[in-house]
C-alpha cells in the first residue's frame, strides 16, 4: 500500500519498506502532476489518501428507531437538509450507540461529509499514474480511531496538536461524537486555543447535550499545556510507550501502523466518492471480460495450433496413402488382366477335369459282361458315356429251357448285378417264349 | 478529470476487447476448417485404405489364379504352348487311320469352343474277339495331346465275328491362343 499524505504545501509518499514495517520510504511532491510523477515510478498498486478537505463538515444527528433500509432513506435526507451548503457531497457516516429520550428510543448517527470536486485532483494523479486508490479519508477521523482506543468509558473531550492545525473531538462514551479542526500554526497550546476548546465544550454541552468528563491534551509540546485555562479538568494523553512523541513526524507514523492494521475496519472513515467507484467497478468488469476473452482466444489459439499439427499430420499421411494407391494401380490390370485368362482358362480346366474324372467306357462294359456267363448269349452291347455316367445297354438270350429255369437264371443274373455297388439297374425285361432279355445298366460316375 | 481517464482505459479495454473477440472469431473459424480437413482427411485415409485393402486381396487372387494357370500347364506338360493348330488334331487322325487297319474312320470336320478343338471318330469294323477292343481303347489312350477320348462302344454278335462301332473324340486344347 502507497500512503499519500496531503499537507499544508506538499504531499508526502510513503511505503512501507516491509510488510507490517514501520520504517517508510518516503518521497515529496509539491504538486498534483509531481505526485502523478512519483507514483507512475512505484510499483505499487494500492494508494490510499489522507487528504485535506476544507469542506470537511461533521454532525450527530438522533433518528427515530426503524427498520435498517429506511434508517440508511433517513440518514440520506437529513444529511441533505444539514449539509444543503455542499453541491455534490460524499457522505459517510457511523450508527452509534442508541439514546433514550422521555422513553424513546433513537438512533445516534454520526455523520461526516466533503465536497466531492476536492478528491477529484488527488484521484486524477493517482489514476493517471496507473494506480488505484483504495482509500481516501482526512488524518483527524483517523486518529480519532486511535485515541477511541486509549480512552475510558466516559465522555471525553480530546485536544490534538497537529501540525498546522489543532484538532477537537468529542468521544460519548467511546463513540466519535465530533470533531472540529482549527487550522493553527503555533506548536503546543496558547491562550486562543484555550479559548476555542472550553467554547467546543460548551457547545457540546448545550447543543449536543453531551457533557465531557475531562479534557486530554495530545501534544508532542507537552511543556506548553496550561491544565488550569480548562473549564472541566483536564489531563496529558500519552499513546504507545510515549517515547517517540518528540519526533517531528510521530503522529504520522503512529496512523500509517494504524491504517496498516485496521485498514478494513476503516470503511466507514472512506471518503471515495461513488463515481469512482462505479468507473473501478466497470474497469473491473471490462478488465474481467478482456481476461476472459483472452483466455478464450489462448485456448482457442492452442486448439488451432494442435489441429493445425494434426491436419499437417493428415495431408501428409493422405499424400502417403495417395502415392500407395498410386503404386497399386497397377495391381487393378494385372488382376483383371488375370481373371480375363482364368476366365479363359475355366471352360478348358473344367472340360479336363470331367475327362480325367469320368470313368471309361471299356473297362465298364467289360465288367458289366463279366456277369454273363455260358448261361447266357449276348447279342448286343451298347455302352455309352452320357452325363450321369456310363449306360450299358444289353440284349440277349437265355440258354436254359423252362419257363421257372428261364426266370430262375434271369433273376439271378439281374440279383448279381444288383449287388454291384457300382452299377444301377434301370430297365431290365424278359421275354418268356423268345428267351429274348434286354437289360440297361447304369454306372454312376 | 478522473473520470476521462478511466473511461478512456475502459474505452481502451473495449477496443482491446473488440479484437480479441474478432480474433476469437477468425481462431474459431480456422479451427472449424481444420477440424473439418482432420474429419475429410480421415475419411480420405480410411477410404484410401480400403482401396489398398482391395488392391492387396486382388493380388493375392492374381497369385493365386497364376498358380492354378501354372498348375494346369504344369499338368498338360506346357502342349498347349507348343499348340501347331488344328492340323495336328488331323495328323492324329490319320495314325489312327494308319495304325488300326481294317477298320473304316468316318471324316467330320472339327470344331472349336472355348479354347477346346473337338474332331469326332467313329470307328467301324469286325474283330474276332473282344480283347481286341482293349488293345483298340489302350493305344487310343496313349495319345496326349490331342488325346483321344471313346464316349461309346457297340458290339454286335455274329456268327463268327463281332460288329463293333468306336465312337470318341480327338481334342486338343488352344492354349497359345489363351496365352
Amino acid at each position: 500500500m502507497i500512503y499519500v499524505l496531503q499537507k499544508e504545501t506538499h504531499f508526502d509518499v510513503l511505503i512501507p519498506r516491509g510488510k507490517g514495517s514501520l520504517s517508510f520510504q518516503k518521497y515529496k511532491a509539491s504538486d498534483y502532476n509531481e505526485l502523478n510523477n512519483v507514483l507512475s515510478k512505484i510499483k505499487e498498486k494500492h494508494v490510499a489518501v489522507l487528504g485535506r478537505f476544507p469542506s470537511f463538515l461533521n454532525e450527530l444527528i438522533t433518528i427515530p428507531k426503524v427498520k435498517e433500509n429506511l434508517l440508511q432513506k433517513l440518514i440520506l435526507r437529513e444529511a441533505k437538509n444539514r449539509f444543503s451548503n455542499i453541491k455534490a457531497p460524499i457522505l459517510t457516516h457511523k450508527k452509534l450507540t442508541d439514546i433514550t429520550k422521555e422513553g424513546v428510543t433513537f438512533n445516534q448517527v454520526f455523520l461526516c461529509v466533503i465536497e466531492t470536486e476536492e478528491t477529484d485532483e488527488i484521484l486524477s494523479a493517482i489514476v493517471s499514474a496507473g494506480k488505484e486508490c483504495v482509500y481516501i479519508s482526512i488524518l483527524s477521523l483517523v486518529l480519532s480511531q486511535i485515541i477511541k482506543g486509549y480512552l475510558e468509558s466516559e465522555n471525553c473531550f480530546v485536544a490534538c496538536d497537529l501540525p498546522h492545525e489543532k484538532v477537537f473531538m468529542l468521544f460519548s462514551p467511546n463513540d466519535l461524537s465530533l470533531v472540529r479542526i482549527i487550522p493553527s500554526e503555533t506548536k503546543g497550546f496558547d491562550l486562543i486555543d484555550y479559548e476555542n476548546i472550553n467554547q467546543t465544550i460548551s457547545f457540546c454541552r448545550e447543543s449536543l447535550r453531551i457533557f465531557p468528563s475531562k479534557v486530554l491534551f495530545y501534544t508532542p509540546a507537552k511543556d506548553t499545556v496550561d491544565f488550569s485555562k480548562s473549564i472541566i479538568p483536564s489531563e496529558l494523553l500519552t499513546i504507545g510507550s510515549g517515547k517517540d512523541e518528540l519526533e517531528e513526524d510521530y503522529i504520522e507514523k503512529t496512523i500509517l501502523e494504524f491504517l496498516d492494521k485496521k485498514f478494513k475496519e476503516l470503511t466507514w472513515t472512506n471518503f471515495l466518492p461513488s463515481a469512482y467507484l462505479t468507473a473501478k467497478k466497470k474497469l473491473k468488469v471490462y478488465s474481467g471480460v478482456f481476461l476472459f476473452g483472452s483466455l478464450v482466444a489462448a485456448v482457442m489459439f492452442y486448439y488451432v495450433f494442435t489441429n493445425g499439427i494434426k491436419a499437417k499430420q493428415t495431408m501428409e499421411e493422405v499424400g502417403l496413402f495417395e502415392r500407395r494407391v498410386q503404386a497399386m494401380l497397377p495391381v487393378f490390370e494385372e488382376y483383371k488382366k488375370a481373371k480375363d485368362r482364368l476366365d479363359k482358362f475355366l471352360p478348358v480346366i473344367d472340360f479336363h477335369n470331367r475327362i480325367l474324372s469320368a470313368r471309361q467306357v471299356y473297362p465298364v462294359m467289360d465288367s458289366v459282361l463279366n456277369f454273363f456267363d455260358n448261361k447266357y448269349r449276348i447279342s448286343e452291347v451298347d455302352a455309352k458315356r452320357e452325363d450321369a455316367g456310363i449306360t450299358v445297354r444289353i440284349k440277349g438270350t437265355v440258354v436254359a429251357e423252362g419257363i421257372g429255369f428261364i426266370l430262375q437264371d434271369f433273376d439271378k443274373l439281374i440279383e448279381a448285378l444288383s449287388k454291384n455297388p457300382g452299377f444301377k439297374i434301370i430297365q431290365s425285361s424278359i421275354d418268356v417264349k423268345t428267351k429274348n432279355f434286354s437289360i440297361v445298366i447304369q454306372a454312376s460316375n | 478529470m478522473y473520470k476521462q481517464v478511466l473511461q478512456k482505459k475502459v474505452k481502451k479495454i473495449g477496443i482491446g476487447f473488440n479484437i480479441i473477440a474478432a480474433l476469437v472469431l477468425l481462431l474459431i473459424g480456422t479451427n472449424s476448417v481444420l477440424v473439418s480437413y482432420i474429419k475429410y482427411g480421415n475419411e480420405a485415409i480410411k477410404q484410401l485404405n480400403d482401396i489398398i485393402s482391395v488392391a492387396t486381396r486382388l493380388e493375392n487372387d492374381k497369385i493365386k489364379i497364376e498358380q492354378v494357370i501354372n498348375s494346369f500347364q504344369e499338368i498338360i506338360g506346357g502342349y498347349g504352348v507348343k499348340f501347331y493348330g488344328i492340323v495336328s488334331l488331323y495328323r492324329t487322325y490319320d495314325e489312327i487311320s494308319r495304325t488300326i487297319k481294317g477298320f473304316s474312320l468316318d471324316f467330320v470336320p472339327a470344331k472349336s469352343e472355348n479354347y477346346i478343338i473337338k474332331l469326332p471318330i467313329t470307328l467301324k469294323g469286325k474283330i474276332k474277339n473282344k480283347e481286341l477292343i482293349l488293345a483298340m481303347t489302350e493305344y487310343l489312350q496313349t495319345h496326349n495331346y490331342p488325346f483321344v477320348t471313346i464316349s461309346s462302344i457297340m458290339l454286335k454278335m455274329g456268327e463268327k465275328d463281332l460288329d463293333i462301332v468306336m465312337s470318341g473324340e480327338i481334342i486338343s486344347y488352344d492354349l497359345k491362343s489363351i496365352l
